[in-house]
């Protein structure tokens, strides 16, 4: 039985959290990071697919995104604010954020997140949420209907 | 009682006395109270037996001898009544009685003519009209010249009388005069000073004013840097605290990368010296962490709504209990009044509380754990009570501080931020907090709800 395989976009500027991040996910054979940005501006760019990000093969459409809100160029906000307009398919946007701030956690969901982690650096609580990714991910259901039992209601 | 005979002299037929002891009534009285009577005759034995006669009454006799001594003494002297003999040398009686008359002050001096039976006619006429009140014909009588006299002795002494009494009323009436003068220039003199006074104190109290409102306006300008000051610092804690979060997040997640797949290849000492720094930077964590969410508490807006403080309680409880099972703890929730304020932040104060609770009854066989409410100077407060450890009431005011700490963290684990919250939010409602205890004895922790009219902080 194959199991299914979830292509993964980090975008955040800091080397240390992307390296955890990779670290947690790879536990997880499910999830394939294919991506690594570190602004909002080359975040768009590859969703978009502009200049180099053209290239498909090279660098496939995601099926998650893991957003951080403090980016350099654009905000994780207005990354989000981007996709709401753009977002193809089911692609899941997930924020992965330093700040647990309940606007923060608001302005997230009202602009389309999926769901909203905060970083945690113990890793039972990392593991917890790969788990939790892994649910968001499987059940296809659309967007709306998942908004309301995630983490993020 | 002296009896005397008066010489016998020519022209006047003297009458024998029963008595010519003075008057008794006369008799005493001081010399300024004696009645002038002036005698004018040239005859001195009709002077001497007139004064025989006149002595009695016990006035002042003055006897003069001609018109020209008569006229010469009135100028100094005042008389009663003069008797004026009409024949004399010289200036003779009428002419003397002209002369009189001329001086205005003798006007009214009562002049008696004395003269002989037999001139009567042509005399008496004459007599009157140059202002004579009477006359005493020769030989002369000595009761009607001593009653003739007497009555003007007596004119006299009561115009006199009437004059002094006069005299008197004037001099009193312009003494009051002064005095009234005097004291209504008093008053007036004090009035100005009371007035000048009254307007001292009202300029003093218009300063006083003044001053007042500078002071309070000083008082709110610095109640407003005071608040301003306050929420600067809240801010910075929360940057500062926010911005250390991430890089010490980092740290921790390198250190557990080493632990967990290097410290099984690891020598003992650094692998020792890891785990140490692994308690160290999770500790870090948590402190930053609390002071994040402390200096959260200033930021956030209080969102009061009508809470029943019950429900908050038993949920926490409940959640509590499913957190430690094998704890025996006995608890008792009383009725709780519905409150009007932000049910979060009041969670977090009973979570804080009740976690210190059974914390601290840990060493209890049986732990018992209160909340109720009770009346403090009339103000409802909440209360919640254990049975543990305690501690010594004369730390009582360090309780609230941030990472302040009564016990130590190896015998009960914690950052000494739980209370600081809850006195935080507590005084964020306008109420307030406090403990009672005893070492050994249990704590019971009180706070009260405010109804939202004191400031916020």
């Amino acid at each position: 039985m194959a199991t299914e395989t979830y292509s993964v976009l980090l975008v955040d500027d800091s080397d240390d959290d992307r390296l955890f991040v990779r670290r947690a996910l790879r536990k997880n054979p499910g999830f394939v990071v294919v991506a690594e940005v570190c602004d909002g501006d080359a975040a768009i760019s590859y969703l978009a697919g502009h200049g180099d990000f053209s290239n498909r093969e090279k660098f496939p459409y995601p099926d998650l995104v893991l957003l951080d809100l403090k980016l350099p160029k654009k905000t994780g906000h207005e990354v989000l604010e981007w996709l709401q307009t753009h977002r193809r398919g089911k692609l899941r946007v997930v924020v992965l954020s330093g700040s647990f701030l309940p606007g923060d956690i608001a302005r997230s969901r009202e602009l389309g997140a999926d769901a909203y982690f905060k970083k945690e650096p113990l890793e039972e609580e990392q593991q917890t949420m790969v788990l939790q990714l892994e649910k968001l991910l499987k059940s296809r259901a659309s967007p709306a209907s998942y908004a309301s039992s995630s983490p993020l209601s | 009682m002296i009896t005397s005979q008066p010489p016998a002299v020519d022209g006047i037929e003297t009458v024998a006395e029963e008595t010519s002891a003075v008057d008794p009534a006369a008799e005493g009285q001081p010399p300024e109270d004696k009645a002038g009577i002036l005698l004018v005759d040239d005859r001195h034995d009709k002077c001497m037996a007139m004064e025989a006669i006149l002595a009695n009454l016990g006035q002042n006799i003055v006897t003069v001898h001609s018109g020209k001594e008569a006229l010469r003494l009135l100028l100094d002297q005042e008389f009663a009544v003069i008797l004026l003999d009409v024949n004399m040398p010289g200036l003779d009686g009428f002419e003397t009685a002209f002369l009189i008359r001329q001086r205005k002050s003798l006007e009214h001096t009562p002049i008696i003519f004395t003269t002989a039976v037999s001139d009567t006619e042509t005399h008496v006429t004459r007599g009157y009209s140059l202002g004579a009140v009477d006359y005493i014909l020769t030989p002369i009588l000595p009761e009607v010249l001593r009653t003739k006299v007497s009555v003007f002795v007596e004119l006299f002494k009561t115009n006199r009388q009437l004059k002094r009494q006069a005299e008197g009323l004037r001099q009193a009436h312009d003494e009051l005069g002064i005095r009234v003068k005097n004291r209504t220039f008093q008053l007036a003199v004090a009035n100005e000073s009371l007035r000048r006074e009254i307007a001292e104190r009202q300029r003093v109290e218009e300063a006083i004013r003044h001053i007042n409102a500078g002071l309070e306006k000083r008082v709110l300008d610095r109640t407003a840097e005071l608040a301003a000051a306050n929420r600067e610092l809240e801010a910075f804690t929360y940057s500062v605290a926010h911005d250390l979060q991430a890089p010490l997040r980092n740290i921790q997640s390198y250190v557990q990368l080493l632990e967990a797949e290097w410290a099984p290849k690891m020598p003992p000492e650094p692998g020792q010296y890891l785990q140490r720094i692994a308690a160290r930077t999770k500790y870090l964590t948590q402190l930053i962490s609390g002071l994040l969410n402390l200096s959260l508490i200033g930021k956030q807006e209080l969102k009061r709504q009508q809470v029943g403080l019950k429900e908050i309680v038993e949920d926490v409880v409940a959640a509590l209990k499913s957190d430690m099972p094998g704890r025996r703890i006995q608890w008792k929730i009383e009725d709780l009044p519905a409150v009007a304020c932000d049910p979060q932040l009041i969670r977090q104060v009973f979570i804080n509380l009740l976690c210190n609770a059974v914390k601290y009854t840990r060493p209890r066989d049986m732990a018992v754990i209160e909340i109720g409410q009770t009346n403090v100077d009339g103000e409802t407060a909440l209360f919640v009570r254990d049975n543990g450890v305690g501690f010594d009431m004369k730390y009582s005011d360090k309780l609230f501080g941030v990472f302040q700490r009564l016990h130590p963290v190896a015998e009960f684990e914690g950052t000494g931020i739980g209370l600081a919250m809850v006195e935080r939010i507590v005084r964020k409602h306008g109420g307030r907090v406090w403990a009672e205890a005893a070492e050994q004895k249990g704590a019971a922790f009180y706070f009260t709800i405010g109804n939202g009219r004191a400031a916020s902080g």
